[in-house]
């Protein structure tokens, strides 16, 4: 069983010895959320210690003509935080925001690390928290230096001079910010730079238009799978479709000899074919003959891997077992005890923009161009591939058609087999390697399947008196080169019942069960699974109390004011005191995860077979809202998300092989199935801004299958709502 | 073989097969990567692009039966009609991801171009372009505002 104190100790060694996905564990969690006005500490997202000009020169650069150009340490894969992260420079200059541009910062643990990872990553939802204090005092310095130039030049005092727009004016005299770019580099750095207060904010806590709203509306944005250099050739790759199995034999003589082709390389997962373009690669990619292993790797249905899981927690110990009071006999005596299991299907990210990865190789130097989300750790591992040191390596991050958490996978294995691949080719061009469809739906690293049991009793007056909560599966970090305990059960349990809600009797135990697939951080990482079995459970006590579940609920959360808060004002903004109108039926969820609250009320019209999402009322409380377009954004595609994964996501297995492989198979949620309307309200509740990329994802789905389970549907006991099988 | 046809109002000959689908031929050989790879098969929309002024997927077509034919794709879609549409895509901030939308762009443009532009003809066809990031909402709204 491991102990509070325990947890904490290890906690503190690994945060000094760098951590990477840098969850910290629910112990300390939940005992300091409450003190502290972030969850996550003030400590990790101060800007340290780091001199005013090295901090300038680490995250912008100004041009003469005027543009702020805005070095971004983090992906923006969708979520905003370009534009986000470049406002927080572009207020404290005072710049232009039009002329402001936002590019992937180049590799560097030192200068653009995680302060929350210690390392350059992006996820958790922590990047605006993270970059909060270190641009703004960046675009502060900036700032006063190049009002010291002005004042220089134009001989009078810095503080005479008006900033606004970037444009410096004094009297009848009037430059940009790029005319004394270059003289400010001269001048002292400032100690210390007085950051605006709020009153003063033009950009921030605004609707900001996003900087790459432009590219992406004209076409004119370059992903991953937009590179283009002189010369460059195209690649495919023929895996194995089950996981774990070995090449036994290839005859690529046909595929090599087929029009277009450059080259045919054998490389660990399978066969790259090199072509004159993507679809002459393709074409001779189905001219390969491959045989590959059988029995070795990965044989069993998603079926049976469930079955598998349940039964590990009957037949082996847990490796995280956490209990306070007395459960099992409060179990015993309860008046009423609810029981339900679940199953959670593996999920594949399923990203418009399927994996892609442009580079070259020359023996010694290598240059990649891509999404990429781990960059220090993916220039170790092409580093170690192609034998070469860190600094030969380059890595040019450009925006992702989506993530999801799969290009943040600890081993990089998208980037390790590409590497793979430059090596095998040793080739004189560059080599852009595209995953088709199939390859990115069938290749795993997926939302590991998750089983659940889970009992509940209820004292005589319909309190919550104790619970039993047991989940098995295979964890986001089980396969990370990075210490397993306390991490590799912390991202599959964060978000659960037992942690979140306060109840006096209860267990939490958690069963580490493996399986040859795959598995990697999806949206939200654990709390795609915690969260919704939280409150489909939560709701069905209240049911089964005869209570209201939006009272049932604020009996459980004090000690949680953020998410009782944010609970209130949803419940408020939809009425849900007076009853729905005719033909509705409601349905309520709330969760707190990367440090951000979001409560939703989903109003549904017609029956469990054949309804529509009318509306849904949210409340988001994400401390501070840089920019509150983007968070209204996120929380209504993160429902959309979270629908689309409850509703139909799920990848199954046939003797170890995904089913599933493009979007017949694989059905996402469309425009016709999307919620009608989506109310969102903020509740401020902090002076820094929390996480909102993944948080909005996970009390929607909850929301609705309540609804559905109030207007008759059978009690749900395997996601997806609506299973293929 | 060579092959004619007209690509953003330019008349092109590209050394292809004919049987190359228009989306290979586009991104690899004409440079135009706003035409996006999504599913290959028809089933996302990602790569919609017009061919004679209708709204078609590159994926699905082959370059054989695109010949002799006029491409518009996302760079080189001119008019009131796509003017009106990538305003209101701007207005909204549909975007997040971003990778979707110049599919949904070109899908809005030929349904407004032909005539359409009430809620359930938008939400019909709309529908059959995928956006992972779920921007419906807000591409829905733009496609209407467009309308009016």
């Amino acid at each position: 069983m491991t102990s509070l104190t325990t947890s904490r100790r290890t906690f503190v060694v690994m945060a000094s010895s760098g951590l990477l996905l840098g969850l910290i564990p629910k112990a300390a969690r939940t005992r300091e959320i409450h003190r502290q006005d972030h969850p996550f500490g003030d400590s990790l997202f101060r800007a340290d210690q780091v001199p005013g000009d090295e901090l300038v020169r680490r995250f912008l650069e100004i041009a003469p003509d005027g543009t702020v150009t805005v070095f971004s340490k983090h992906l923006d894969m969708g979520q905003g935080t370009w534009s986000g992260l470049a406002s927080l420079v572009a207020e404290e200059l005072d710049a232009n925001w039009t002329k402001v541009r936002v590019t992937g910062a180049p590799v560097s643990n030192t200068a653009y690390a995680n302060h929350m990872f210690q390392r350059q990553a992006t996820g958790g939802s922590t990047s605006l928290a993270n970059s909060w204090d270190e641009l703004r005092r960046a675009g502060a310095v900036a700032r006063a230096m190049v009002l010291a130039a002005a004042a220089r030049s134009w001989g009078v005092h810095a503080n005479a001079i008006t900033l606004k727009d970037g444009v410096l004016s004094h009297g009848a005299r009037t430059a940009t910010l790029g005319d004394f770019a270059q003289a400010a580099a001269h001048e002292e750095v400032p100690h210390e730079v007085a950051l605006k207060p709020r009153a003063a904010w033009r950009l921030l806590g605004r609707d900001t238009p996003r900087t790459d709203m432009p590219g992406k509306v004209t076409g004119a944005t370059k992903y991953g799978i937009d590179g283009a250099w002189q010369d460059m050739r195209h690649a495919v790759i023929a895996r194995s479709s089950r996981f774990g199995a070995r090449l036994l034999h290839a005859d690529t003589a046909a595929a090599g000899a087929m029009p277009g082709v450059e080259a045919v390389v054998e490389i660990p997962s399978g066969i790259a074919v090199i072509a004159r373009t993507t679809w002459h690669a393709l074409r001779a990619r189905d001219a390969l003959t491959l045989t590959w292993s059988d029995g070795e790797g990965e044989t069993r249905s998603d079926a049976q891997i469930a079955r598998d899981h349940r039964a590990a927690m009957d037949q082996q110990p847990p490796s995280w077992d956490d209990m306070r009071g007395d459960p099992a006999t409060m179990l015993a005596r309860a008046a009423t005890r609810v029981e339900a299991e679940f199953t959670f299907p593996y999920l594949a990210h399923a990203a418009m923009e399927p994996l892609a990865l442009l580079g070259q190789f020359d023996g010694t130097r290598c240059k990649l161009r891509g999404g990429f989300q781990t960059q220090a750790d993916n220039r170790a591992q092409v580093a170690a591939i192609l034998g070469l040191e860190a600094e030969a390596v380059e890595l040019e991050t450009v925006p992702a058609g989506g993530s999801f958490g799969r290009r943040a996978g600890f081993t990089g294995d998208w980037v390790v087999e590409f590497a793979q691949l430059l090596k095998a080719a040793r080739a004189p061009y560059p080599i852009k390697l595209t995953w088709t469809r199939e390859d990115d739906m069938r290749g795993g690293h997926y939302r590991p399947l998750m089983v659940y049991a889970m009992q509940g009793g209820l004292d005589a007056q319909g309190r919550l008196l104790a619970l039993d909560m047991r989940l098995a599966g295979q964890s986001v970090t089980g396969n990370s080169p990075y210490p397993k305990a306390p991490y590799r059960d912390i991202t599959a349990l964060e978000g659960n019942f037992h942690d979140l809600y306060d109840h006096p009797h209860s267990r939490l135990r958690f069963f580490h069960a493996d399986a040859k697939v795959p598995v990697v951080t999806y949206r939200s990482i654990s709390n795609n699974h915690t969260g919704v079995a939280k409150e489909i459970f939560v709701d069905r006590l209240a049911r089964a109390a005869g209570a209201d579940p939006v009272a049932f609920r604020l009996a459980l959360l004090g000690a949680e004011p953020r998410q009782a808060q944010v609970l209130r004002v949803a419940a408020k903004a939809a009425n849900w005191d007076t009853p729905p109108p005719r033909g509705i039926t409601r349905g309520v969820a709330v969760h707190r995860s990367e440090g951000s609250c979001v409560a939703q009320v989903a109003e549904l019209s017609g029956s469990p077979e054949d309804f529509r999402i009318e509306r849904i009322v949210s409340a988001v409380d994400c401390g501070l809202a840089v920019n509150p377009d983007t968070v209204r954004a996120q929380v209504e595609g993160g429902t959309g998300f979270g629908l689309s994964s409850a509703l139909y996501g799920e990848i199954n297995l046939d003797n170890g092989a995904a089913r599933q492989s493009n979007f017949d198979g694989y059905r996402l949620l469309r425009m016709n199935e999307m919620p009608r309307r989506i109310e969102v309200h903020m509740v401020e509740s902090g002076t820094r801004p929390s996480g909102i990329g993944e948080p909005g994802s996970v009390p929607g789905a909850p929301a609705v299958i309540n609804a559905l389970e109030r207007m008759g549907m059978a009690p749900v006991s395997r996601l997806p709502v609506f299973a293929s099988t | 073989m060579a092959i004619t046809l007209t690509i953003n109002g330019t008349l092109t000959r590209l050394e292809a097969e004919g049987d190359m689908p228009l989306l290979w031929a586009m991104r690899d050989l004409a440079g135009l990567t706003g035409t996006k790879f999504g599913c290959g098969a028809g089933h996302c929309g990602a790569c919609t692009v017009h061919m004679d002024g209708e709204a078609a997927r590159a994926c699905r077509v082959s370059l054989e039966e695109a010949a002799g034919r006029s491409i518009v794709t996302i760079e080189g879609v001119t008019g009131a009609t796509a003017q009106k549409v990538q305003d209101a895509w701007l207005r909204h901030q549909v975007a997040q991801c971003g990778y979707c939308q110049p599919g949904q762009i070109m899908t809005a443009i030929a349904l407004l171009e032909a005539g359409y532009g009430d809620a359930e003809t938008v939400e019909a066809v709309m529908s059959g372009n995928l956006c992972r990031c779920a921007t419906y909402l807000r591409i829905r709204a733009a496609v209407l505002d467009a309308a009016t």
